[in-house]
């Protein structure tokens, strides 16, 4: 006999049907019971993750196929200023122009760390520093461009101190000897470089007087220098030296007539007619 | 009748309970525990897919990003510096080493895929870029030696079912390419410049320009060689406006921008700035450049029509672009300076515009370049934000492209699972799927 309890352990057969027993034609077909289904949401995450996965394949493999990644071209000015200047290193020159340009390219481009090493490397094998201070005048220039404007000016001094002492003795020496020398010729053309980048330093420190001073001794030798008139010009306006100013900016116009930044200044200073 | 919740209650006496309602009792507990371990299971089985997509789309937009800023170099002269140019990219070459990179670029031009075409003339060939600057992998070579298909490509149109025209100048010759094959060629005295349309060929000489139907047939002449109103003094840039039916000649020396309609009417003319044939010097024997002319063109060497139908002329020694108003010619404004800073330009040679994108190709000759730069105000009216996206997939973006193409594939997946999922539902509920009946 069964109790209560038992029964409502026992399976209720009325919920199916017993196996081989058919339905009457008349009752509707008995339904199977659903499939244990996974959580929707769950799946559908998984697929989320297979899409991502797949999207993410594809366009790898459309970047490679199609060169989005770029051919190894340069794409700016500074980078074709690197590939062309690295051309001429990697064959092996050891012309310090090449060199220069090189290193000059690297600091546009902002490879600061390896500016420094080509100029570490500069000092140690290029010939003929103590006359043309190529190197300290790279390592000005990459001071500058760093932002250490003060390091920038004092590494200049050293290269024009250079350039001077070597020019000085070298003249004594020809004298002496009679035989002229590539120093003793000239000033080496980084002197009158470097007087140009002390110029824009003292600028960017706002120093007008120093940077008037760097000029004027620039112009004492390059009287055809037309645009680096305009440039003392902008800076004589900054000293309220608006004659000297106005007289720079003509002198620029006598050899550029349509300068955009002389002929800006002249009507800024009031000078224009 | 004791409810199965109380049973912390205090008095409560185990053996009140019939053995029924124990194993009810313990039923519904088992039930509820059961149910609270399926909870637990199914959050765990969303919470790792989530974490895992999360995880997954973090990394690759950082991935995304990193390599976006890698391939769009932050460069391009200050707005000073480059006097309102936008710079968007130049292109160099098609490769790291020296011979595959432009030796003087004298035209760039785009087709309606986008392609950018650029005539590297020193080297007789004309190269096939992408909108990225990278190297679309077409490449037309002409011979120095032989002249065939061409000896030096020096300006170039496109026509809208993609033909590469080639003005071959020291050769005085049009040729027209279908890829790599050559099509026809022109001899054309003088030649200077081309420009095409669905309708037109239009070539400029040395001493004025000549309507051609698309066989090649002269419809009409216009001008002789001379400074006279009606004269010519090399036509070096050419355009055809298709949609206000004009055709705008710079005439580089006499330093004029004129308008013709299709019959070789001319609408307008305007002196852009001083003659370069008629030099006049001064005092130390620099040259009188100041002028009352607005625009004050030193050496207007090309034109392009922008988006708002105007005429765009390539300064040449001027280095910049100026713009004009399609009905009369007058002089609204000019933009551009020299140098070798991206966005700037040195001697540059011709100037084409690309409407879809808002962007100008100019040939940056001296620079050894063809740059893509933006002026403000040149869209057409209400296409901002689709040139916009045309930029932004045209760039490094275009990476995308492939996803954008199965994202429609991926929808459909979506919809189609979503419509079986909702059959299944329905099946279970016994609702009967109307597909089905049907």
């Amino acid at each position: 006999m069964s109790t209560p309890s038992d029964e409502a352990l026992q399976p209720d057969v009325t919920e199916a049907p017993p196996t081989g027993v058919q339905p009457a034609a008349t009752e509707p077909a008995p339904r199977l019971p659903a499939r244990p289904a996974g959580d929707p949401i769950a799946r559908t995450l998984w697929l989320g993750i297979a899409f991502v996965v797949i999207l993410a394949l594809v366009t790898v493999a459309y970047s490679l196929l199609t060169n989005v990644l770029g051919t190894g071209a340069p794409r700016t000015m500074a980078e074709y200023k690197l590939s062309a200047t690295r051309a001429k290193i990697d064959a092996g020159s050891k012309e310090r122009k090449d060199w220069m340009n090189y290193i000059l390219a690297l600091t546009d481009d902002g490879q600061y760390q390896v500016a420094q090493d080509w100029i570490d490397r500069g000092k140690r094998t290029l010939k003929g520093q103590d006359v043309s201070a190529d190197m300290v005048y790279m390592q000005a220039n990459l001071y500058a461009a760093q932002g250490k404007l003060d390091l920038a000016l004092k590494t200049a001094d050293v290269g024009l101190s250079t350039i001077q002492k070597t020019h000085d003795k070298a003249v004594v020496e020809w004298k002496r000897t009679g035989v002229p020398t590539e120093a003793s010729i000239g000033l080496s053309d980084n002197f009158w470089e470097i007087l140009l980048l002390k110029a824009e330093v003292y600028e960017q420190k706002k120093d007008w007087k120093g940077a008037r001073s760097a000029y004027d001794r620039y112009l004492a030798e390059k009287k055809t220098a037309a645009s680096v008139f305009a440039q003392r010009a902008a800076v004589k306006e900054k000293l309220k030296d608006v004659k000297g100013a106005a007289a720079d900016y003509r002198t620029t116009l006598r050899f550029i007539p349509d300068n955009a930044d002389a002929l800006a200044g002249l009507k800024r200073i009031g000078a224009a007619k | 009748m004791t409810d199965a919740h109380d049973g912390a209650k205090p008095g409560f006496d185990p053996s009140d309970l019939t053995k029924e309602e124990v194993q009810r009792r313990v039923e519904a507990l088992l039930a509820e525990s059961s149910e609270k371990e399926q909870k637990a299971e199914t959050r765990r089985k969303r919470l790792i897919p989530a974490v895992i997509l999360v995880l997954l789309l973090l990394l690759l937009g950082g991935v995304a990003a990193f390599v976006y800023r890698v391939l769009s170099p932050n460069a391009g002269a200050d707005k000073k510096e480059a006097a309102g140019v936008t710079w968007v990219r130049s292109i160099y070459g098609f490769g790291p080493a020296e011979n595959q990179q432009f030796v003087n670029p004298n035209d760039a031009v785009t087709a309606p895929d986008g392609t950018i075409w650029v005539a590297d003339t020193a080297r007789s060939r004309v190269v096939a870029f992408r909108g990225d600057g990278t190297y679309a992998g077409s490449m037309l070579r002409g011979s120095q030696n032989t002249g065939e298909p061409f000896r030096l490509p020096s300006r170039l149109a496109v026509d809208p079912d993609g033909l590469v025209y080639i003005a071959d100048i020291p050769n005085e010759q049009l040729t027209i390419m279908d890829g790599q094959t050559k099509l026809v060629a022109a001899n054309i005295p003088g030649l200077t410049s081309v420009d095409v349309n669905d309708q037109l060929i239009v070539v400029g000489s040395n001493s004025g320009f000549a309507i051609l139907d698309k066989d090649g047939k002269v419809k009409k002449i216009v001008g002789k060689n001379g400074q006279g109103d009606n004269d010519f003094d090399r036509v070096a840039g050419v355009a055809i406006d298709s949609a206000s039916k004009t055709i705008y000649v710079v005439d580089t020396y006499n330093n004029r921008l004129s308008a013709w309609d299709f019959d070789g009417k001319r609408k307008w003319i305007v002196t852009t700035g001083n003659k370069a044939n008629k030099v006049k010097l001064q005092g130390g024997g620099s040259l009188v450049t100041t002028t009352s002319v607005p625009a004050a063109l030193q050496l207007p060497a090309d034109v392009a029509i922008d988006g708002k139908g105007r005429p765009i002329v390539l300064d040449s020694f001027g280095f910049q672009l100026a713009a004009f108003d399609p009905k009369d010619g007058a002089f609204i404004g000019s933009w551009g300076a020299p140098g070798d800073k991206d966005g700037q330009f040195m001697y540059p040679a011709t100037v084409n515009y690309d409407a879809s994108k808002d962007w100008f190709v100019v040939a940056d000759t001296s620079n050894r370049r063809a740059e893509i730069i933006r002026l403000p105000g040149t869209a057409r009216d209400g296409s901002g934000v689709v040139s916009a996206l045309n930029r932004l997939l045209a760039g490094p973006l275009r990476a995308l492209w492939p996803c954008l193409a199965l994202l429609p594939l991926i929808v459909i997946a979506l919809l189609f699972s979503r419509w079986r999922a909702r059959r299944a539902a329905n099946n279970e509920e016994g609702v009967e799927d109307p597909v089905e009946a049907a």
